[in-house]
This record gives structure tokens, C-alpha cells and sequence, in this order.
């Protein structure tokens, strides 16, 4: 049956009923949102769906085709498992926001034209962050102020480069823009804030570790996936991309291998991966942006089920540090077993959904003859069998004994779990029958030849066995309980610390000026004061005789002048 | 918390990580050694994109060495990045 309900409509209403509902009835709500709205979507027709004339625009808020169909199921199924994962907690506002989030992360990717793309940017900005106050730490307050001041940034920057971009072409839709039209470089920037182009990242690594356990789940799902699709469709073979992505692979695995707190090591682990998808934007082929698109499907299952699992292990323990985890197998057997599916997923063992996606991309970097860019990708794919293939389940369910014996996670938690890790297997052994039929781009692959298959388990393997052997003869580093410094530096300590430095010389500067200048300045005041104070002779009341005279004199003066 | 008491795990043995770390060791060689077969064609035909690529090991080197240059060079990050865990912390922050 052909509908043409908007696909973000049902998660409004749910958003709605949502706030009304509660106890097992609201839970069923929330479940069933993504199921009615799947259902919905995949009888929805393709083609502009609905239009409106708004100023002398005709706006489009929904226009389906291959690409957006395929982000369309990618948040369906997204925010059915995040919602599974959450159902259990009592938060009011999570719930709320978080089906809000998933209704404007929809409505961004079917959204025909800028405006309406660029309400849904907004939205996806003021729903978020809310995910992240939500766990009402004072660092999650403040983490989320920082978050909320750069996703506006983004906001207006989009702004700024859809009116320049429409004021010189006259064009409101969306679709391909590309760096050389005007406005085009200040949306690129916008898009890539959220998706966490090098030095525009901090807010990532920033914020996600701070949110709630669950709200970490939906955070990694949307904000991320959603620049990816503009970018696919806005900016498909730029050049700047492929280094962009390349440095995006390769900068954010130096701080995950040192990085102590487990879920930040995720943060870094996701800018990793979007540079893989930002890389093969770049290269714009239809086989690389297959691979890009497609590894944003598979990173949503196994970057939310690693996020899940430590979202997991935090509502058990209350703690995410490496140094303070270890051992938790002996109790959460369950976990720590969906994690490591997680884990081989991202790091693109083949069978797991990771090795038939990244892998197009590698193989677009080569047949392109990028050989640099391929080495370095290659480097970052080992990269991130260290930081997020091993040293995830590593620390958190193995190493050091911590002592500590958590129950496992409650069942809904387990079971959305479950259904990211089924996902991550079934779309690894069989993608010719699940994922790429899906794919929006005509492009052959076969990921699975014996040269393919052999090269990665050997890139893999000696990965791995490098890290095993540095742990075991003390060359691998410590888990410190310490931070690292990030960009954000700049702007938590070297700004703020500048400030206070510039108020300390410029203050007692200011208050000898002041004086200097008020010597002067009080003479003035008081010979005003002197005149037309209230005893001054100027503001003295004059008899009306007086008033008469001085007429008199000042007529007589005038008309002697006029007659000589 | 479960605090049933614990049994004693096939990991908590040294011995037994030892024989794992072992055979993982020889995985790895076993895996190594189908390159020299890819060279005679015997299993497989290797079809490569250009020549380091089909350099026997070539994958196997570069994932070694990959992992060992990124652990150092992030051995020497720390140095110029970490910092006290306390560094952005202000009065009334939860742990």
C-alpha cells in the first residue's frame, strides 16, 4: 500500500505520546514507533512526496530516492535499537528528545530542499544535547554547552552558505552543490562540523563521552550519519574530502591508544570511521560512495552495539575508565561476548559487516591510483584493530582483574544488543543479500575473494600480534588515570586563562587611567556644579522683572545694530 | 553486585595464556606462509594492484609494523597531551 506520510511524522506523534504515556504502555509506544514508521516507509512512493510554497520558494520537506531510502532504514532500525536499549529507564525527557532527535535526523534526510534540511539540522543540534545535560553531572552540563555552542556554529554557518548559495543561483534544492559554486566551502564546512573534520571534532570527542548510557547510543546513530548523507549528496568527488577523510582516519587512533576513559576511546574510534566515509565521498566514484554510504549503515550496528556494550558496563559499574575495568567477563559473559562481535565488526574481520564496506572504499582509493592516501588508510584500518578491535573488550572484560563482579546489563538492554550483533554477522557473511541490494549507486563488488579474505586476515593477525606482543614484554603503554588534551584546550584552558591574564594587566592600567584622567574631569564637574548646581547662579530663580530688563537691552542692542 | 565466590577461570592460569599466546603465534605464521603458496599458484591466484602489494608478507609486515610505529608515536603523544585528571575539574564536579 503506497503512503505518503512524512517518514519523520511518526516520531513526532511518538515524541508526543511519549511525553503523555508512562510504565509498560509508554514502553510500547516507543517500541512501536519505529515499527509503524518502517512499515510506513517502505510503502512510501519515491519522487517529491510533498511540496509547499513558502516566500516565493517551493519547499520540498520530503522527496524520497535510493539514497535517502537507505538512511531512512538505516534510522529505523537505528532507533528501534537505541530504543530497545533505553526502554527500561525512567527519564521523561530522554525518551522525549531522543525520538524528537530521530524525527529530525528523518526529516533531514528526506529533506528535497536547504530550507527545509536546514530546520532538521537545527533540530538535530537543540534535540541532542539534551541527550547529553540529561545526565545532569556538572560536566555533562558544561560538555553540553560546549556541544550546543559548535552544533549552532554549524547551524549558522549552513546558514550563511545556503543564503550566498541561493542568493547566486537562485536554487533551493538539494542536491549536488559542490566547492565551486558560491556558498559551497561555508556549507562543506557546516556538514563537516558534524561530521568531525579534523580540528571541528573536539565537540565529539567532548560531549558523547558525558552523555547518559543510553543517550551515547542514539548520539552515535544520528548527528554523524546525517553529514554523511549531505555530504554524499551535496558533495560527491570533491578533492579536499579524500585528505580531509584521510587525516580524519588517521589522527583520532594516536589518541584512542592512549586515551584512558573507554567511551572517549569510541568518540575517537567514530571520527576514524567517518573518515573512511569522508574519504570516499572524496573519491566520488560510484563504488566509493557505495562504500561510504554503506559503511555508515554498518557503523551505526557496530559502532551502537560497542557503545551499547560500554553503555552497559557503565549502568553496572558506574565507570568507563580502563584503569578502573577489567575481569568483567567472569560475570558479564553475555556482554563482554556482543562486544567482541562489535569489535571484529570495526575492525573489518571478514564475516563482520565492517570488512564488506570498508573495504570498497580501500579498493576505490586504489583503482583511483591514491597510493598514498591507500597506505595511509591501510595504516588507520590496523589502527583501529588496536584501539577499538582490542583494547576495547581488552580493558573493559579482560586484563587486570578489577575485582569487580556486575550482574549482567537488564534483558532489553541484552536483546537491542543481540539484534546489532545478529546484524553485524548476517550482513558480514551474506551482503550480497542483505546490504547491497540497498546500495543507491550502480557499482559491481565482490568482497569476497581469496585474495581480499587472505590479505586482511594477514593484515589483521599481524596487527594483532604486534599488540599481544608488546603487552606481554611491557612495550605497550599503561592505562593511566590521566586525560588528554584535545583542541578543545584552546578553548577550556588557553582562551579562558588568556582572558584572566588580560584582566590582570589591563586592570590596574584601566583603574590608572581612570584616575589620571579623572583629576581633570572632576574640575570640570565641579565648576558646572558651581554654575548650575542648585545653588548655582545660573540655575537661580530670576524675578520676571529682571527677565523684562534684560529683553528690553537685548531688543534695543538688536535694533541699534540693525539700523547702523 | 553477585558476590558468589569465584571458581578459577581457564585465564587466570598463566599457563594456559601462554599456550593461547602460542597458538595464536603459530596462526599468524600459518597465515603468513599462504603467501609462498599464492607465489607458486597453488591455492590461490593473488591478483594485486601494484608491486609492493605483491611482495610475499607485504600485508602481514605493514600490519606489524603499522601497529608498532602507531603504539610508539602514541607512547610520545602522551608526553606533549596527558595531563591530570583533575585538569578541567572545578569545585562540586562528580567523579
Amino acid at each position: 500500500m503506497p503512503t505518503e506520510l512524512p517518514p519523520f511524522l511518526p516520531f513526532l506523534i511518538g515524541a508526543l505520546l511519549t511525553a503523555v504515556t508512562r510504565g509498560r504502555l509508554r514502553s510500547a509506544v516507543m517500541l512501536a514507533t519505529p515499527v509503524v514508521g518502517g512499515i510506513c516507509l517502505l510503502g512510501i512512493d519515491s519522487g517529491a512526496l510533498h511540496q509547499v510554497q513558502l516566500l516565493g520558494y517551493t519547499l520540498t520537506p520530503v522527496r524520497v530516492d535510493e539514497l535517502s531510502m537507505l538512511f531512512g532504514y538505516l534510522f529505523h532500525l537505528g532507533a528501534f535499537i537505541a530504543i530497545l536499549y533505553a526502554v527500561h529507564i525512567k527519564d521523561t525527557l530522554q525518551h522525549v528528545v531522543a525520538m524528537i532527535y530521530a524525527a529530525s535526523a528523518l526529516g533531514a534526510v528526506f529533506a528535497g530542499d536547504l530550507i527545509s534540511f536546514f530546520l532538521s539540522w537545527e533540530l538535530l543540534t537543540v534535540s541532542s544535547v539534551f541527550l547529553v545535560w540529561a545526565r545532569r553531572t556538572p560536566q555533562a552540563i558544561r560538555a553540553g554547552f560546549r556541544y550546543l555552542i559548535l552544533q549552532i556554529g554549524s547551524g549558522v554557518t549552513l546558514l550563511a552558505g545556503i543564503l550566498i548559495h541561493v542568493h547566486a543561483t537562485g536554487d533551493i534544492s538539494m542536491g549536488h552543490i559542490g566547492l565551486d559554486t558560491p556558498g559551497g566551502w561555508l556549507i562543506m564546512l557546516a556538514l563537516g562540523l558534524k561530521c568531525g573534520f579534523p580540528m571541528l571534532h573536539m565537540w565529539l570527542t567532548d560531549a558523547y563521552p558525558e552523555s547518559t548510557p543510553t543517550g551515547a547510543v542514539f548520539l552515535c546513530m544520528f548527528t554523524t550519519k546525517c553529514a554523511i548523507y549531505a555530504l554524499t549528496r551535496s558533495f560527491a568527488g570533491a578533492d579536499p574530502l579524500i585528505y580531509i577523510g584521510t587525516a580524519m582516519t588517521f589522527f583520532p587512533i594516536f589518541f584512542a591508544v592512549i586515551e584512558n576513559d573507554l567511551r572517549r576511546v569510541l568518540a575517537y574510534s567514530m571520527i576514524n570511521q567517518l573518515g573512511f566515509m569522508v574519504c570516499g565521498i572524496g573519491l566520488g566514484t560510484a563504488l566509493a560512495l557505495n562504500g561510504a554510504v554503506s559503511h555508515a549503515f554498518n557503523d551505526v550496528l557496530f559502532k551502537g552495539l560497542l557503545f551499547m556494550a560500554m553503555g552497559a558496563v557503565l549502568t553496572m559499574t558506574g565507570r568507563t575508565r580502563a584503569s578502573d575495568l577489567g575481569g568483567l567477563y567472569k560475570s558479564m559473559p553475555q556482554t563482554a561476548t556482543l562486544c567482541i562481535i562489535g569489535a571484529a565488526s570495526i575492525s573489518a574481520i571478514p564475516l563482520f559487516c565492517g570488512f564488506v564496506s570498508k573495504s570498497m572504499i580501500m579498493q576505490s582509493a586504489l583503482n583511483e591510483g591514491h597510493m598514498v592516501v591507500w597506505f595511509f588508510l591501510l595504516f588507520a584500518s590496523v589502527g583501529v584493530l588496536e584501539h577499538a578491535g582490542i583494547k576495547i573488550p581488552f580493558f573493559a572484560f579482560f586484563a587486570h582483574d578489577s575485582g569487580l563482579r556486575p550482574p549482567e546489563p537488564p534483558t532489553n538492554m541484552r536483546l537491542a544488543m543481540l539484534i546489532a550483533a545478529v546484524l553485524c554477522v548476517v550482513i558480514g557473511t551474506a551482503p550480497a543479500t542483505t546490504l547491497y541490494p540497498l546500495l543507491p549507486f550502480a557499482a559491481e563488488y565482490h568482497p569476497y575473494d581469496a585474495t581480499h579474505v587472505i590479505t586482511q586476515l594477514q593484515l589483521l593477525m599481524f596487527g594483532g600480534l604486534a599488540v599481544f606482543w608488546m603487552m606481554r614484554t611491557g612495550r605497550y603503554p599503561t592505562e593511566e588515570r590521566a586525560i588528554n588534551i584535545d583542541v578543545d584546550w584552546l578553548y577550556r584552558r588557553i582562551l579562558p586563562s588568556g582572558i584572566s591574564s588580560a584582566e590582570n594587566v589591563l586592570e590596574p592600567a584601566w583603574s590608572s587611567l581612570k584616575r589620571g584622567a579623572a583629576r581633570p574631569l572632576n574640575g570640570l564637574i565641579a565648576l558646572l556644579f558651581r554654575y548650575h548646581g542648585p545653588q548655582g547662579t545660573l540655575a537661580r530663580t530670576w524675578p520676571i522683572g529682571s527677565m523684562v530688563i534684560w529683553v528690553t537691552v537685548l531688543l534695543a542692542v538688536f535694533v541699534v545694530v540693525y539700523y547702523l | 553486585m553477585n558476590q558468589t565466590p569465584d571458581k578459577k577461570r581457564y585465564l587466570d592460569d598463566p599457563e594456559n595464556v601462554t599456550r593461547l599466546w602460542r597458538r595464536f603465534v603459530l596462526a599468524c605464521a600459518l597465515v603468513a606462509a599462504i603467501d609462498l603458496l599464492g607465489l607458486l599458484e597453488v591455492v590461490y591466484h593473488r591478483h594485486i594492484a601494484f608491486f609492493a602489494e605483491g611482495l610475499p608478507g607485504f600485508y602481514a609486515a605493514w600490519g606489524f609494523i603499522a601497529i608498532a610505529a602507531l603504539i610508539f608515536l602514541a607512547k610520545q603523544l602522551r608526553r606533549l597531551v596527558m595531563r591530570p585528571e583533575d585538569y578541567y575539574r572545578e569545585p562540586g564536579d562528580a567523579d
